[in-house]
């Protein structure tokens, strides 16, 4: 089953909160005596977001130090952290999370290369359109991570199977958001650029295509984080012997290796928020312009 | 999910003919994949009718229609996904609802809540083995803890989005509290929630799957590994086969769901749009 659906735009999932009712506006500073700096108002979610980081931590220390779980094995937060700290210096570590990445960005590409074009084509033939649905409906909700199995058998369990995975998972959410991102192209756009005399590939070139980007990076979006997920759970099941999540399973049967899974987890957090912000980056860069035309 | 099909062209007849087509690929995709195994003959692919027959001697050929082998080996799974989700939503939805009613929780909590929801989920499995041991609970709790982030994001993010309007109109309407959250916020922020719940759902297969490949005796996972590393391919294919299918249902029940809670929400963007 795919891990997500079509979203024409960043809906629910990836939306930046809008204030609720009844907050005051920044700049209304008169409620009765409390008046509040506006510096201190606008580092206050940086403020009270650390507050939570830190205060989660120090739960963590607290719990771990004096033994309140029923297993008695978490390790404190700041053991945590030193091992973390330890582990992205650490050569044989980083080399396991680069193939990881590696791999999740080869399957990644591989989804792209095939579904825009491939999503170019079915957005703009209703007659290809028709023949394909229904096996994409099928193939849609299908567990990119059954196939492991087979792959392991064809391919081996290395970055070839990893990477099928992570096509595989990545290539319908790009797909749809790809048909999505042409259909959402304006007709009296494509009707003036004919009139121009302009060919079906200028067409595609000057209008469709740049109406289809940004749902194609919403796409992409979407998919990153899919593609590490895929990636770290193909290790498991193929029993890589390569990658984060080998590596986490090899250290979790080592007796005293809960400090460097702990490390570890909290590495692959990191790495998430990294590659998010990256492909965020990206979307700002070259998404943001469309959706600037999308509003006016 | 947008269905789509291009304005203007959906005549009365095209209604047939679209489904009609994408029929006609399907059948055709299959049946060329059973030509060319029935002809290869190899012992990694066999043919597609093989593999339905022999999840039907398997499974479903027991003297009530289910067998013995099907309640090894499929229904330990069901239940831990099930039990898992449920938990993973219900938490969810509550915690996500109150960091989203709260404007300072939210800011204490949104950038552990970022760090929580980019983890990878699967990484989670090492550390639920050490922490909770290799039993069910294992299982259950790495679904939970794992599927628990979309739909907890999802709801905060749709709880926040509400429009003031609504609310106002609430206080106008002197609700209550719980009046105010079940009359006004949940439905408002349905469409969200469900968002939430589709990737939840999609995501707990992954971790289900991961999860029964260690120190499990039973479970689709279990049999899945077990059938590839003794070589029975026949079997894994059926694994396959019913992973595909418990996606492919999961996947058919939430859109009936949805498409039943969400009725009024539909009936509502008719009137408006």
């Amino acid at each position: 089953m795919s891990i997500e659906r079509v979203q024409t735009r960043p809906a629910p999932t990836e939306a930046t909160p809008a204030p609720p009712a009844g907050e005051p506006s920044a700049g209304s500073g008169r409620d009765g005596g409390t008046r509040v700096p506006p510096w201190l108002r606008r580092c206050r979610p940086a403020l009270l977001g650390s507050a939570g980081v830190l205060g989660f931590l120090l739960t963590w220390e607290i719990v771990a130090t004096f033994g309140l779980m029923p297993r008695n094995d978490l390790p404190p937060a700041s053991a945590t952290l030193v091992r973390a700290a330890e582990l992205i210096g650490d050569g044989p570590f980083m080399r396991n999370v680069l193939a990881t990445l590696w791999s999740s960005a080869v399957g990644l590409i591989a989804a792209v290369a095939i579904a825009v074009p491939a999503g170019l084509l079915l957005g703009m033939s209703s007659r290809l359109h028709d023949f394909t649905s229904t096996v994409v409906e099928l193939m849609r909700p299908l567990p990119p991570i059954a196939f492991v199995p087979l792959l392991v058998l064809v391919v081996g369990p290395g970055l070839e199977m990893k990477a099928s995975v992570v096509a595989l998972g990545c290539l319908w959410p790009l797909l749809t958001n790809t048909i999505h991102g042409v259909h959402s192209t304006n007709g009296v756009a494509i009707s003036t650029g004919r009139t121009f005399g302009w060919t079906r590939w200028q067409v595609t070139r000057r209008i469709i295509w740049p109406a289809a980007v940004p749902s194609i990076l919403v796409g992409v979006r979407i998919t990153v984080s899919v593609a590490l997920i895929l990636c770290v759970g193909a290790e498991y099941i193929g029993g890589s012997t390569t990658g984060l999540g080998s590596w986490l399973l090899q250290q979790s049967q080592l007796p005293q290796g809960i400090d460097s899974v702990c490390a570890g987890v909290i590495i692959a957090g990191l790495l998430g928020l990294l590659v998010n912000g990256v492909v965020s980056a990206l979307d700002h860069r070259f998404g943001a312009w469309a959706r600037q035309e999308e509003d006016a | 999910m947008t269905t789509v099909t291009t304005a203007g062209t959906a005549t009365g007849s095209r209604r047939f003919v679209a489904p009609l087509r994408g029929w006609l690929t399907a059948v055709a995709l299959i049946a060329i994949w059973q030509v060319w195994t029935a002809t290869n003959g190899s012992l990694y692919f066999p043919t597609p009718w093989e593999i339905v027959d022999n999840a039907r001697v398997r499974w479903f050929s027991g003297s009530s229609l289910l067998t013995e082998a099907f309640f090894r080996e499929v229904t330990p799974s069901l239940g831990r996904l099930a039990v898992g989700l449920l938990i993973a939503w219900v938490v969810g939805i509550s915690i996500g609802v109150l960091i989203g009613r709260s404007r300072v929780v939210a800011e204490l909590v949104e950038p552990l809540l970022h760090f929580m929801r980019a983890m990878p989920g699967p990484v989670l499995l090492p550390l639920a083995l050490v922490l909770v041991g290799t039993g069910n609970s294992m299982r259950i709790s790495l679904i939970a803890f794992g599927a628990v982030w979309p739909i907890l994001f999802n709801t905060y993010s749709a709880v926040r989005r509400v429009p003031v309007g609504y609310l106002a109109a609430g206080k106008v309407a002197r609700l209550g509290r719980g009046a105010t959250l079940f009359r006004i916020v949940l439905p408002a922020a349905s469409t969200g929630i469900f968002a939430g719940i589709r990737v939840s759902t999609a995501l707990g297969i992954i971790l289900l799957i991961a999860s029964e490949l260690v120190a499990a005796t039973n479970g689709i996972g279990f049999g899945l590994t077990q059938s590839q590393r003794s070589f029975q391919f026949l079997d894994m294919w059926t694994f396959i086969l019913a992973l595909s299918a418990l996606g492919y249902l999961s996947n058919l029940l939430l859109s009936a769901v949805e498409r039943v809670v969400l009725r009024w929400h539909t009936l509502q963007l008719a009137i408006t749009h």
